[in-house]
């Protein structure tokens, strides 16, 4: 007992305390390189099967465990990751990926093309079930063989743009420990919990504690460049606050997703730094599009361009982010090169011209000076999830501008699922607002899905549904280079002239550092799970 | 002299908290909604107590967000009230399969664990004041039914009680007539003492984002400090005034809870206690002063 306990204890210090106060000589020779402990008050690891868990801690896990054919490099380029090279026939249908040779599995076994055409399989065979998730990343793959040892052969029906990103993000399973739960509906795939994981990625798993740590350790057999740090860790805090004091404790080495509110005070502490940059995460506040509405007066364009100009974005940015976001235009953020469209922007905050608009529009002001449109006044429920980022503040700060104009806001906060049940009750028929964040990952298909007549029911959160975008969605997603870009760009517009979803601000990403911690490139992904890269570059002053 | 003085100042300050909650945005110097000033700015002239995470008044806040805290814990608690002294009373009074059944009902409240409850009832009602008031009241009754029902049970031994009953007065009219007004003052205690956990549970309920988003109260108050990290951003004054609020809304009430408590034991004691009773009754209450 005693003992099992003094083993519990040790690990505990090496993640939670870094016991020798930042002593890393007494570590033995391996861990040349350092250790870098990252904390986060937001996220965890949902699960450590990768067909199942969905969290950025969670995914970034899968990245460094489990081997990728691509991911992207630090300029935000698709680059190799298992495949070492690949080529694209003429007509853009068949991808021949070279990959690795002698690579093996942390159980000795060896990791060969087979794995990735079986995985790749595996997960189109279950695409209707059990691996759904992945349908969208292996969309238009007709089939995926392994010629050789080192030869993937990735064939498609019709050309796709989003390959390169759909390779870049399907994990590499090992075969011989998976294909035992290839059975049946693949039911046992998503139910198989991986607490001891065969990986082959830059690190292995050491130890894991559901809900607070997860620590990785260097994998000396791993195929790609060595990582320089020995070993690196999450630590998951339930408060802010208690994340905050680790990090000024030296318990952490990074702290993630800091408030910006913490920002002045950790920025005058000494060994410390604090890093802003643009991020992809997006408010957007959802107006009911649907045709079966029973608020027709909103799908009035004059009423949505009215919402539009009374909502005061910089005061939002300022307030809730402390000036460390940037205020929406297009559904796709800055941050996604080249896809974003620079020329969509939202009209500049003009309270007089909004009331002028609806004025004209015959809604006069009735009691307590709450417009009426049809015999009943201008008020509205505004639904939200309670995790969606800046809120309560953010939709506060909406209702404040939108009473300015005559139209009156009540919160309705629940949890996520409540949320989207609450949205699209009764084929959307009732909801009148939504407010929700997406954060994308550097593709723009998330974003551009959100208003598809497809996703009704499904991630759709304003009802809206026009054929014309959905064939605009359909061409893009043939397209290549700067085709796609233009018709990306083009439905950018339509959504910001529709006004189905008016995108509030895009927060920015907040993470401290000790000055220990060196060559962590920043990423608008908050942690980067697109990329093995950067944790292998990273490094740790002893 | 201390007992007197104690419900004195108990009453006082839950008459000012009181006032405050009447006149609530008239007296304060800001809008409940309206930004200020900066994020967390330190306390200044203009703004006594600081701003919050949206740049509003705290002081503003704070006293705007008495209506909310004081109107929930007050009605919950009557809620509970009502509800625990019609059974108290009623088991008490009636004794046998009906004291039964009804105190077995109190047994399985009392066990129930009373936060974790609120929050599942609350989430599935959705956040609303209301559903706040109801889910406390439901669940803090069962002391005063239990309080209740024990002095019943001596009240309803008590030769006057009895000679009423000879008299072939109704139940109804000796429990309304004759056995109410002899507990009232226990009623009223317990009524004060339920206030200070109710707007215990109000601030909890609150925090952790059970009430309305658009509502101020201290509750709230507190979960957007702790949202927003204030404590690490050095900015005490977000949560402090309100959590002192709570905190001396909660000793006023056990002030004068008590102190009714004391004295409406004495009254009671008093026609069938010998002189003993009197110097017990005496010395309890000298060693709660």
């Amino acid at each position: 007992m005693r003992r099992a306990a003094a083993a519990v204890l040790a690990i505990v210090c090496l993640v939670a305390a870094g016991c020798g106060g930042g002593d890393n000589s007494s570590s033995s020779s391996s861990s040349s390189g350092g250790q870098l402990r990252i904390g986060d008050a937001s996220s965890k690891i949902d699960s450590l099967n990768p067909l199942v868990g969905s969290n950025l801690f969670a995914l970034t896990s899968y990245r460094m465990l489990y081997p990728y054919l691509l991911q992207y490099d630090a300029a935000g380029q698709i680059v190799g990751d298992f495949a070492k090279s690949y080529a694209v026939s003429k007509d853009r249908k068949t991808w021949t990926l070279t990959t690795y040779d002698g690579a093996r599995w942390s159980d000795g076994k060896p990791l060969t093309a087979d794995d990735v055409a079986w995985t790749y399989q595996t997960l189109l065979k279950y695409q209707d079930g059990a691996t759904a998730g992945f349908a969208p990343a292996l969309g238009g793959i007709a089939s995926v063989t392994a010629p050789s040892p080192t030869r993937v052969v990735v064939r498609y029906a019709a050309p796709v743009s989003t390959a390169a990103y759909g390779m870049a993000n399907v994990p590499v399973l090992p075969r011989h420990v998976w294909a035992r739960y290839a059975t049946g509906s693949g039911a046992q795939l998503r139910t198989f919990a991986n607490l001891d994981p065969v990986t082959a990625g830059a690190f292995s798993l050491e130890k894991y504690t559901p809900n607070a740590l997860a620590l990785f350790s260097r994998n000396e057999g791993f195929y790609g460049p060595k990582p320089k740090l020995a070993s690196f860790g999450f630590q998951f805090f339930t408060s802010n606050d208690a994340m905050v004091t680790a990090l000024k404790s030296n318990q952490i080495d990074a702290a993630y997703e800091v408030p910006p509110t913490v920002m002045p005070t950790l920025k005058s502490t000494a060994g410390i730094r604090v890093e802003t940059h643009p991020g992809t995460d997006t408010v957007l506040l959802g107006i009911n599009s649907n045709k079966q509405t029973s608020h027709p007066e909103l799908l009035n364009p004059a009423v949505r361009d009215a919402i539009d100009m009374a909502i005061d974005r910089e005061r939002i940015v300022e307030t809730v982010s402390l000036g460390t976001g940037v205020v929406g235009g297009s559904i796709v953020p800055p941050t996604l090169t080249p896809w974003h469209d620079p020329g969509v922007t939202a009209p500049s905050t003009d309270v007089a011209a909004a009331n002028r608009l609806l004025d004209d529009a015959g809604y006069r002001r009735g009691s307590g000076g709450i417009r009426v449109a049809d015999g009943h006044p201008m008020q509205y429920d505004v639904l939200f999830a309670q995790g969606v980022t800046g809120a309560p503040r953010v939709i506060e700060l909406i209702a404040e501008d939108l009473k300015q104009i005559g139209i009156e806001l009540r919160l309705r906060g629940s949890d996520a699922a409540s949320y989207l049940q609450a949205v699209t009750a009764d084929d959307y028929k009732r909801f009148a607002f939504s407010v929700d964040d997406y954060a994308p990952p550097l593709d723009p298909t998330l974003m551009l899905a959100l208003p598809l007549c497809g996703q009704l029911g499904g991630i759709n959160e304003s009802g809206y549904c026009e054929k014309e975008y959905d064939a605009m969605f359909a061409k893009q997603a043939t397209e290549e280079g700067d085709a796609r870009v233009a018709t990306v760009r083009a439905m950018q517009q339509k959504i910001a002239d529709d006004k189905p979803l008016l995108p509030i601000y895009t927060a920015g990403v907040i993470n401290a550092y000790r000055d220990a911690v060196r060559d962590v490139p920043a990423t608008p992904l908050i942690i980067n799970y697109e990329s093995k890269q950067w944790l292998t570059q990273a490094t740790v002053d002893g | 002299m201390r007992r007197p003085s104690a419900f004195g100042v108990g009453l006082t300050v839950l008459a000012l908290f009181c006032v405050a909650a009447l006149l609530g945005p008239a007296i304060a110097p800001y809008g409940l909604h309206e930004q200020v000033g900066g994020v967390f700015q330190p306390p200044s002239w203009s703004h006594p107590l600081g701003t919050d995470d949206a740049g509003r008044d705290v002081l503003s806040l704070c006293i705007g967000g008495a209506r909310v805290s004081m109107v929930v814990a007050v009605a919950a608690s009557f809620v509970a009230i009502a509800i625990g002294a019609s059974i108290g009373v009623i088991a008490g009074y009636s004794g046998g399969l009906v004291d039964g059944v009804l105190m077995r009902i109190t047994d399985y409240f009392l066990v129930v664990p009373a936060l974790p409850l609120m929050i599942v009832i609350s989430t599935v009602w959705g956040p609303s004041l209301w559903h706040v008031v109801l889910v406390i009241g439901a669940l803090l009754w069962t002391p005063s039914a239990r309080v209740l029902r024990a002095e019943v049970l001596t009240v309803r031994e008590r030769s006057y009680v009895l000679r009423v009953r000879a008299m072939g007065a109704s139940r109804t009219r000796i429990i309304v007539h004759h056995v109410l007004p002899q507990v009232r003052a226990l009623i009223a205690a317990n009524c004060v003492l339920t206030i200070s956990v109710a707007i215990f549970f109000e601030s909890a309920l609150a925090f952790l984002g059970l009430e309305s988003a658009d509502t101020v109260s201290w509750g709230t108050m507190i979960a957007d400090a702790f949202r927003r990290a204030a404590a690490s951003s050095g900015a005490w004054w977000a949560f402090v005034p309100p959590g002192i609020c709570i905190a001396i809304v909660v000793l006023a009430c056990n002030l004068v809870g008590s102190a009714v408590e004391d004295r409406a034991g004495t009254r009671l004691r008093a026609p069938r206690l010998s002189r003993t009773g009197f110097a017990v009754a005496d010395r309890t209450a000298g060693e709660d002063a």
